[in-house]
């Protein structure tokens, strides 16, 4: 399987410049994140561990973006209520029995760029190691099992692969962003200053109004692992914090307690005494809000629907172009959004 | 490890999907009386480019069944981007109808109406948008979004407005009478600029691209009498032939019969040139202009040529790797393409008649680079590279997936709204914004909509002010001008007390088409159009009926303006026009072309605090004043 990787890598133009071609066809995003940007997308290499909508809709993006290479790794067999934009009727075909939804997804994601190279790669998240990560800029993944995913994150931030973890709770989601130990980047600052280097004019010509500079400053963020942001404390979250965060520390929780089982959307009860333990471990004066929150997330665990889906696939995928071009200050260190209040924040939770 | 295969698994699954509801999911989250409403909306979308794309694959995905597409564009390279529905092979064809075929592979059942064509088309009139519940805009230009604005206005349908413009972009809701409407702020006009800037004094790359284009209108468009940029035969450099006290440029005749190329160089870059340079009031402080012999300059060229390897003489515009195009090319290189493209710009003529300017027709654009470098060298402007030239004069509001993506997540979430609760689309409905970085914590914002501006022309009945010169702005200007592109009227009427003055539309005979041709060109004082006199246009399309009291000016503070317009009631209005500065304009010009993209009408701030509206109190509503607290627990100490 690592073979097919190679293999691919091999068959990529390696060229170092965009062709006419490239150029003319990711125009307005070159206009929009620059040249520098773009040439980084073509070198970066991008995994999805799981197709979800959410993650189908970021891996759109990244795939019109123009990213270099893509591997998906997703072992779930298409369902009726997938409901994600690389799922057609066609690509799912009539024999649902033998349809994975990565199989499902690949034509699709290939049609949408052809410059892109993509391919699946059979292979159990548990099986990862040093070598196999590294060949990835960015891994991008679905998916609830915060043991597992501690693991993988953990690989992840030791070779300073970017690690975004993603899931929608129906009207709510959330993606967390871990970037490694020391992420360096740029900032660019944009400034006008008065022309002055030819106030007098040389050469019987006058002088431009004014220059536009850009000052390039270059930065780190250090970034806490997924094991840090479920163990922080209750008591140095910020007051209105979204509660979208209470549950995924919940959902945690009840995993150490039923040694390593998920919580489903039959837990109300279970998640609901999970709260009212934490709130007293935490001393928090309990909010009946909160308990109503808990018990409607829970029944939304692994609801997808689909403006939901565009908006934070959308939000992730901007962040993954952003991760790769090291151009502007990345989200430190989770994305929060609801819906119903319309509200999308970023918070630093360690 | 491979992934286990457990037939259990697949007998049930398979189970599940044959069961189970498509849709349940959604049924969920907004429940079975909400989602029986989207199963049964009739809905409208407008625009099937980056944003209508997205905007149908959420729509059809959250079981929407009954939609309207409309789009009069075709589908470019540069689109394929964002605009995920489209292939290379789709390349020249309609937008509407292959993001039909496109979307109804995720649902078949899906019932998709595609209509390539013009929304403001009147076979799209009252009658056919009454059928909607809902209609969504998903556009890249104002004048169709007012149009959209007024067209759901008239019907009392609720649209979906949007917008995007990079990283940046925002959706909101109005219903007639229950929130303010697309017009009730004033939107920000596109540039304008002086046609004596153009003309005669430019002193930024973009007055020399603008010239550009319009001499590119002028050699390679159908004549058009506004466009003034130069007259080819005309060598008058000084003083009035009246008189016999002219100065003339005897070269251009030579220049002429050395071929198209010399002559146009000759008349635009030395003989337009030399009588700029002549006009001694223009250059006080300043050097003039040296007007230029292309002779000369090819000489130069030949002698230099061994020593001087100027191929690789341009600069580049950012430090790192930059694009062929990105790359300022020098003026020789520019002086060297200007002849040659002109060559085959003349040849295309002649073979394949006019073409409009458009930032796609690259041998359009290389004219305008050169042309406008030349110019600006001769101003002593910064040269400016291909890909920037081609932004500036092409307009190019750059629109990228994810924009687009969570904009038209924004869309289906407030059209969720309007079916569940039509009745309270303002208290529920919300603007969101969305920001690149995130502004006190928040990437996306949803503010509350204002009810109704009461002294919107266009919503509310009110009388507009006009300021103008009535003695000589001519009918034909004040419709085209004003009434079009000023307000927006798609086909408008000018009534004064019972007579009509005016009439537009295409439904009209011989005999009236020219009467109103006679009417168009004469100035507004003939019909009583004067200071205080009190005007009804009329739109019958648009249902639109706004009276406009007519105030006479002469002298406007901004040069580049010739009119000014107020929806204000009269009372409020004060006379100070004490501009001292001398007006030299004849109108302006205008940048008319936009992208295909979707521009942004009030982008958002990005430094946190609420600036989107020009009204300065009462602007931020209770509720955002409490989220703000909410999201920034040390605001409150810190006031």
């Amino acid at each position: 399987m690592d073979t097919s990787t190679n293999h691919l890598l091999q068959q990529h133009n390696t060229g170092d410049t965009l062709s006419e071609y490239e150029a003319a066809l990711y125009d307005r995003g070159i206009r929009v994140w620059g040249v520098d940007a773009q040439n980084r997308l073509r070198k970066a290499h991008v995994l999805f561990v799981g197709l979800t909508g959410q993650t189908a809709e970021a891996c759109k993006n990244v795939t019109l973006s123009g990213v270099g290479r893509i591997t998906i790794i997703d072992s779930h067999t298409v369902t009726s209520t997938d409901l994600s934009l690389l799922l057609t009727d066609q690509s799912i075909g009539q024999n649902v029995r033998s349809t994975l939804r990565a199989k499902a997804s690949l034509e699709s994601i290939k049609e949408l760029n052809p410059l892109v190279s993509v391919n699946i790669v059979e292979r159990d998240v548990s099986t990862f190691d040093d070598e196999f990560i590294k060949q990835f800029t960015v891994v991008c993944v679905d998916g609830l099992d915060f043991q597992q995913q501690s693991i993988l994150n953990e690989l992840c931030h030791r070779n300073s692969v970017s690690y975004l973890l993603n899931h929608s709770f129906g009207m709510r989601s959330f993606f967390f962003a871990d970037h490694g130990h020391s992420f360096q980047y740029i900032v660019k600052k944009k400034k006008t200053t008065p022309n002055t280097n030819n106030k007098t004019t040389t050469d019987g010509k006058q002088p431009a109004a004014e220059e536009e500079t850009e000052e390039i400053i270059e930065k780190v963020a250090r970034f806490a692992s997924l094991k840090e942001m479920l163990s922080s404390s209750w008591s140095k979250f910020p007051n209105r914090i979204s509660p979208i965060i209470f549950f995924i520390h919940l959902l945690n929780q009840y995993q150490i307690n039923n040694n390593g089982k998920m919580a489903t959307c039959k837990d109300v009860d279970a998640l609901v005494t999970l709260l009212e333990q934490e709130n007293k471990k935490y001393n928090i004066t309990p909010i009946n809000k909160n308990t109503d929150f808990i018990k409607l997330m829970t029944r939304q665990i692994n609801a997808e629907i689909a403006p939901v889906c565009a908006i934070v696939g959308g939000v992730l995928g901007q962040e993954i172009v952003k991760i790769i071009s090291r151009d502007n200050d990345p989200f430190n260190n989770i994305f929060l959004y609801d819906s119903l209040t319309g509200l999308g924040t970023v918070e630093n939770i360690l | 490890m491979n992934v286990v295969v457990d037939t259990d698994i697949y007998i049930n699954r398979e189970k599940e999907r044959m069961t189970e509801d498509k849709f349940q999911h959604i049924r969920d989250c907004i429940g079975d009386d909400v989602f029986e409403k989207v199963q049964k909306a009739k809905v409208l979308v407008v625009g099937a480019g980056g944003i209508g794309c997205e905007l149908l694959k959420n729509l059809v995905l959250s079981g929407f069944k009954d939609i309207h597409i409309i789009d009069l564009d075709t589908i470019d390279l540069s689109n394929l981007n964002r605009q995920f529905l489209f292939r290379k092979h789709h390349i020249g064809m309609s937008k509407a109808k292959i993001a039909r075929e496109a979307v109804l592979k995720y649902n078949p059942d899906v019932n998709i109406e595609a209509h390539e064509g013009d929304i403001k088309n009147q076979q799209y009139g009252h009658q056919y948008f009454q059928r909607f519940d809902l209609v969504m805009n998903a556009l890249d230009n104002l004048s169709a979004r007012k149009h959209v604005n007024r067209m759901c206005l008239s019907v009392g349908v609720p649209l979906v407005e949007s917008g995007t413009a990079g990283y940046l972009g925002q959706a909101t809701v109005i219903l007639k009478e229950k929130t303010e409407c697309f017009e009730c702020l004033p939107k920000e006009a596109p540039k304008e600029f002086a046609v004596c800037t153009i003309r005669s004094n430019p002193s930024s790359p973009i007055h020399c691209i603008v010239w550009a284009k319009m001499l590119y209108g002028r050699l390679f468009d159908v004549a058009d009498e506004n466009n003034a940029v130069t007259d080819m035969d005309d060598n008058i450099v000084e003083g009035d032939p009246e008189k016999g006290t002219e100065v003339r440029d005897t070269k251009l005749e030579q220049a002429k019969a050395k071929g198209y190329d010399h002559w146009v160089f000759h008349k635009v870059f030395h003989t337009d040139i030399d009588r700029l340079a002549r006009m001694k009031d223009l250059w006080t402080g300043k050097t003039p202009p040296t007007p230029l012999l292309l002779d000369d300059l090819l000489n130069n060229y030949q002698k230099n040529n061994g020593n001087n390897n100027n191929n690789n003489n341009g600069t580049i515009t950012t430090k790192s790797i930059a694009l062929n195009s990105q790359i300022v090319n020098s003026f020789e290189d520019n002086t060297r393409a200007f002849v040659e493209v002109i060559k085959k710009l003349k040849e295309r003529l002649e073979k394949d008649g006019a073409k409009s300017w458009d930032k796609d027709d690259d041998l359009a654009l290389d004219f305008v680079v050169a042309a406008s470098n030349i110019r600006s060298h001769i101003f002593g402007i910064p040269l400016k590279s291909k890909f920037d030239i081609k932004q500036m004069a092409g307009n190019i509001v750059p629109a990228i997936a994810t924009t687009n993506a969570i904009i038209s997540g924004f869309i289906v979430l407030e059209a969720f709204k309007i079916l569940s609760s039509r009745d309270q689309i303002q208290e529920k409905c919300k603007t969101t914004f969305l920001f690149k970085q995130p502004s006190n914590k928040r990437v996306i914002y949803p503010v509350s909509i204002d009810q109704p501006n009461k002294s919107c022309y266009v919503c509310s009945q009110t009388v507009v002010t006009l300021k103008i010169d009535t003695n000589t702005t001519t009918i034909g200007k004040l419709v085209n001008e004003v009434l079009k592109k000023g307000l927006a009227f798609h086909e408008p009427m000018i009534m004064k007390g019972q007579s009509m003055i005016y009439e537009g539309g295409d439904d009209l005979d011989k005999e009236e088409l020219d009467a109103r041709k006679m009417v168009e060109q004469k100035p507004m004082i003939t019909f009583g159009l004067s200071d205080n006199a009190i005007i009804e246009v009329h739109d019958y399309l648009q249902d639109i009926k706004v009276s406009i009291l007519i105030s006479h000016c002469d002298k406007f503070e901004d040069q580049n303006k010739f009119f000014e317009v107020s929806g204000k009631p009269p009372q409020v209005q004060s006379d100070t026009t004490t501009a001292a500065t001398t007006t030299t304009t004849d109108g302006t010009v205008q940048q008319e072309d936009i992208d295909e993209v979707e521009i942004i009408e009030y982008p958002p701030p990005s430094d946190g605090k609420l600036k989107r509206k020009e009204r300065e109190q009462d602007d931020i509503t209770v509720e955002e004043e409490q989220m703000q607290e909410e999201q920034d627990p040390h605001k409150r100490t810190k006031k």
